[in-house]
C-alpha cells in the first residue's frame, strides 16, 4: 500500500512537468519515461529470471517502426498499436529460442539476435527509410480523439507507463513470477520439482518483448520519427544499465537509471565537455560502492540513522 | 523533506526553463550549433565547429551591428539526444537559429524541432537527400550538400574522362552510402556504361578480404563510397591484396583530408573523392581559409569545416542584409534563400528546393608542400563542375517522381 502511494506521488509530482511550459523538459521527461519501461523490460529478464538480454532494443525498434510505417500508411491508431505490440511479441517468439542457452552464450545469442535487426533498419531503406527513418508520424488518436501537442502527449505516456508499471508489479509477485526467482536461483531444483524451466523462461522472454514493444510504441508517437538508432546496441546495453545504475529488481529503479543517464547525457554534456568519462565514473562508482543502485542508498540512509 | 526537494526542483526547472527574454538591438544574436562533440564522430564534430568558430572570429563576432553568441549542444550522433539538444537550445537558451546537425539520421530529428518551432534551420552536413527533396520542411534551408549531388557529374565523369565502360560499385549500406553510390551509377548507365556489380558492405564490417574477392575479374575499375574507418581498411585491402595491380582504383567516397592522415604515398595519383569541396582548390578565399585555419588549428580543414565556415559567411550575410533583425524569421530566411556567397568552396546559391547550387570537385591526392605542415598529402582538383543542382541536368519534377535512390 505505502508503495502504491509513493507510485502515486511520483506520478503527480511528473504531471506538474508540462506546467512549466518548456518542451525541453517535457520531451525530456517523457523519453525517460519511456526508456524506463524499456529498461524495465530488460530488468525483468536480468533480475527475475537472471538472463542478461542484448536484443530489447530490437523489440523496441520493432514496435516503433510498425507504429511508424502504419500509420503514416493510414492506419488507425487502435489497429497500429495492436499490431505493433503483436510484432515484438512475434519477434519476441522467434528470439525466445536463445533461453535454450544461458550465461555467457544467452548473451551473445540475443547480440547476434538484436544486430540482424539493426541490420535490416539500416540497410534495406525501400522498407525502413534507412538512416533517414521515418518521419511526421502523427500522435495517436482513437476516435479522431488525441493529443494534439507534445504537453498532451505527455499525459499519456504518463499515463501507460503507470499503467505497465502497475502490471509489471503485478506479475513480478504472482506464483509465475515467484517460480521465475526459483528457476534463476536453482533451476536443477525446479526441474526435480517438477516445472518445465525452459518453458517459463521462454514465457517470460516473450513478456519481456511485450514490454520493450510498449515502449517501443510510446517512443515512435513521442519522438514522432523512428530512426536505426532505436535498433542500436547502445539501446539494449543503456536499458541493462539503467536499470542496474537504479536498482536492479525494484519497480522505480530502472526510472532512476534512465533519469540519472539521460540527465547526464542531456543536461550535464552542455556543462561538462567530457561527459561520458563522468558518465562512466559514476557507472563504476555505482557498481562498487551501491551494488543495489540508487535505490539501495535510501535503506544505506536509514541505517545510518539511530 | 521529500517536498521541499520536489519544491526546489520545480523552482530550479522553472529558472532554467524561463531564461528572460531578449532581443534587443545591442543583445547578442545567438547561433544555436548542434554538432556531435562526443562518440565515435567527436574529431568531425570538433572540426566542424572549428569551422564555424574560425569565421566569425574572422569577422570580429558580430553581424548587423549585434554580437554574436555560439552555443553549441553535443548530439553524439544520436536522433534522440538530437531532438532534446535541439529543444533546450530553442526553449532554454533562446537562440535565434539552428545549425547542424552532421549525422544524417539526426536531420530529420532537428528539421521536426525547427518545424513545429519555426526556428530557422540551416542544415548542414548531415546530407540526406530527401530533406531538400521529398521531406522538406518550410523552416529549413540547407547549406551543405545533398548525398547524390556529386555523384551524377562523377558518373559521367568515368564514363567520359577515364573513358571506363564496365566498373564495380562498392557501397556503405546505408542511407548515404546508398544514395551516394546509386547516383553516379544512375548517370555512368545512362551514358551507356556497364556496372557489372554493386558490392553492398555493412557499416559493421571489418574485413574488406572477402569483399574484393568478390569483385568480378573482367570489370576494369573499382569505384568505393565508403565512410568512417572503412576508408582506411577499404585501401590498405586494396594495396595488401595487391588489387592495385588488377584493377583501376576510382574513388567516389574513398579519401577524404581526415583519412589522408593514415596513409602513405600509394595513394599519390588515385582520384579519391567526389565532394563540394577540395582542399587544393586554387582561389584566393581557399588559400586564405586553410592558412588561417593550419594557423589556428595546426591541421589541414576537413570538408565538415568548410562547409561550416562558408555556412557562418552566408549568416553573416543575411544577418547584414536585415540588418541584424533575426527576430523576424521569416525575413531572415528569406534573406538566406536570397544571398549569393562566395566561400572557399566557390560560389554558393539555394535553388528553389533550398539545396545549394555549387561546384562538384573531383580530387586526386598529391603530395604537396605546405610552408606550416611540410610536406603533406593533400586533395587537389583535376576537375571542376560548376554550379552544380541537386538534379543535375534532369527537370526536378522528373526526379522527385523518380523517389528516392534506395535499395
Amino acid at each position: 500500500m505505502g508503495r502504491l502511494i509513493l507510485l502515486a506521488a511520483i506520478a503527480l509530482a511528473l504531471a506538474t512537468v508540462p506546467m512549466l511550459g518548456n518542451p525541453f523538459w517535457v520531451g525530456l521527461t517523457m523519453q525517460v519515461l519511456v526508456f524506463g519501461l524499456l529498461a524495465v523490460s530488460v530488468d525483468f529478464m536480468i533480475r527475475q529470471v537472471g538472463l542478461f538480454p542484448l536484443c530489447n532494443g530490437a523489440f523496441f525498434a520493432v514496435a516503433a517502426y510498425t507504429v511508424a510505417m502504419l500509420e503514416t500508411g493510414g492506419w488507425p491508431t487502435v489497429a497500429a498499436v495492436p499490431a505493433a505490440i503483436a510484432a515484438a511479441a512475434l519477434m519476441g517468439m522467434a528470439f525466445g529460442i536463445s533461453v535454450r542457452t544461458g550465461g555467457v552464450y544467452f548473451i551473445l545469442i540475443t547480440l547476434a539476435f538484436g544486430q540482424m535487426a539493426l541490420s535490416v533498419a539500416t540497410s534495406w531503406t525501400a522498407l525502413t527509410g534507412g538512416d533517414n527513418g521515418i518521419t511526421n508520424i502523427p500522435y495517436p488518436a482513437v476516435a479522431g480523439v488525441g493529443p494534439t501537442d507534445l504537453s498532451q502527449m505527455f499525459f499519456v505516456v504518463l499515463a501507460l507507463v503507470g499503467l505497465m508499471v502497475l502490471v509489471y508489479a503485478r506479475i513480478i509477485t504472482s506464483q509465475f513470477g515467484l517460480t521465475l526467482n526459483g528457476i534463476r536461483d536453482a533451476e536443477t531444483r525446479m526441474v526435480a520439482l517438477g516445472y518445465r524451466t525452459v518453458t517459463r523462461k521462454y514465457v517470460a522472454f516473450v513478456i519481456s518483448s511485450v514490454f520493450a514493444g510498449v515502449a517501443g510504441v510510446l517512443y515512435a508517437y513521442t519522438n514522432q520519427f523512428v530512426s536505426p538508432a532505436a535498433a542500436s546496441l547502445l539501446v539494449s546495453v543503456e536499458a541493462g544499465l539503467m536499470a542496474i545504475l537504479g536498482g536492479s529488481g525494484t519497480v522505480i529503479g530502472p526510472f532512476l537509471g534512465a533519469t540519472v543517464i539521460m540527465g547526464i547525457r542531456n543536461i550535464v554534456s552542455a556543462m561538462v565537455p567530457g561527459w561520458p568519462i563522468l558518465m562512466g565514473l559514476v557507472f563504476i562508482a555505482v557498481v562498487l560502492f551501491l551494488p543495489r543502485g540508487l535505490v539501495g542508498l535510501t535503506g544505506r540512509i536509514k541505517r545510518a540513522r539511530p | 523533506m521529500t517536498a521541499r526537494h520536489i519544491a526546489s526542483a520545480v523552482i530550479i526547472a522553472g529558472a532554467l526553463g524561463f531564461a528572460g527574454p531578449a532581443t534587443a538591438q545591442d543583445d547578442p544574436i545567438k547561433i544555436g550549433v548542434l554538432l556531435p562533440l562526443s562518440g565515435g564522430l567527436a574529431a568531425s564534430g570538433e572540426d566542424a565547429l572549428h569551422g564555424f568558430e574560425l569565421y566569425w572570429n574572422q569577422a570580429g563576432m558580430e553581424a548587423g551591428g549585434r554580437p554574436i553568441e555560439i552555443i553549441s549542444a553535443d548530439t553524439s550522433c544520436n536522433p534522440d539526444n538530437a531532438i532534446n539538444a535541439a529543444r533546450r537550445l530553442a526553449f532554454n537558451d533562446e537562440v535565434d537559429f539552428l545549425v547542424g546537425p552532421l549525422c544524417g539520421h539526426e536531420g530529420p530529428a532537428v528539421a521536426q524541432v525547427s518545424g513545429d518551432t519555426g526556428l530557422p534551420l540551416l542544415l548542414v552536413p548531415a546530407a540526406a537527400d530527401s530533406q531538400t527533396k521529398w521531406d522538406r520542411v518550410p523552416t529549413v534551408v540547407r547549406t551543405g550538400f545533398s548525398s547524390s549531388q556529386d555523384s551524377h557529374p562523377f558518373g559521367e565523369f568515368l564514363y567520359n574522362d577515364l573513358g571506363l565502360r564496365n566498373v564495380t560499385f562498392v557501397g556503405q549500406d546505408y542511407t548515404y552510402g546508398q544514395e551516394k553510390t546509386l547516383g553516379a551509377v544512375r548517370t555512368f548507365e545512362a551514358l551507356g556504361g556497364k556496372v557489372d556489380d554493386i558490392i553492398w558492405v555493412p557499416l559493421s564490417a571489418t574485413d574488406y578480404g572477402p569483399v574484393l574477392a568478390s569483385v568480378p575479374s573482367g570489370t576494369e575499375a573499382v569505384v568505393p563510397v565508403v565512410v568512417g574507418a572503412h576508408r582506411n581498411r577499404f585501401f590498405e585491402t586494396w594495396f595488401d591484396f595487391g588489387y592495385d595491380r588488377r584493377f583501376q582504383l576510382v574513388g567516389l567516397n574513398l579519401l577524404q583530408a581526415d583519412a589522408l592522415k593514415a596513409v602513405d604515398d600509394r595513394a599519390v595519383g588515385l582520384i579519391s573523392v567526389a565532394q563540394n569541396y577540395s582542399q587544393g582548390i586554387d582561389t584566393p578565399e581557399n588559400k586564405a581559409f586553410i592558412d588561417s585555419f593550419v594557423e589556428a588549428y595546426g591541421e589541414v580543414p576537413s570538408y565538415f569545416a568548410e562547409m561550416m565556415f562558408t555556412t557562418a559567411k552566408w549568416a553573416h550575410q543575411a544577418i547584414d542584409a536585415i540588418d541584424g533583425d533575426v527576430s523576424d524569421r521569416d525575413a531572415f530566411l528569406a534573406a538566406v534563400r536570397e544571398a549569393e556567397v562566395v566561400g572557399p568552396r566557390g560560389p554558393v546559391k539555394l535553388d528553389e528546393y533550398d539545396n545549394p547550387i555549387q561546384n562538384t570537385y573531383i580530387s586526386r591526392v598529391e603530395r604537396v608542400d605546405h610552408p606550416k605542415l611540410g610536406s603533406v598529402l593533400m586533395n587537389v582538383p583535376v576537375k571542376t563542375i560548376e554550379n552544380v543542382s541537386q538534379f543535375w541536368t534532369e527537370d526536378p519534377e522528373a526526379f522527385l517522381a523518380r523517389g528516392p535512390y534506395q535499395r
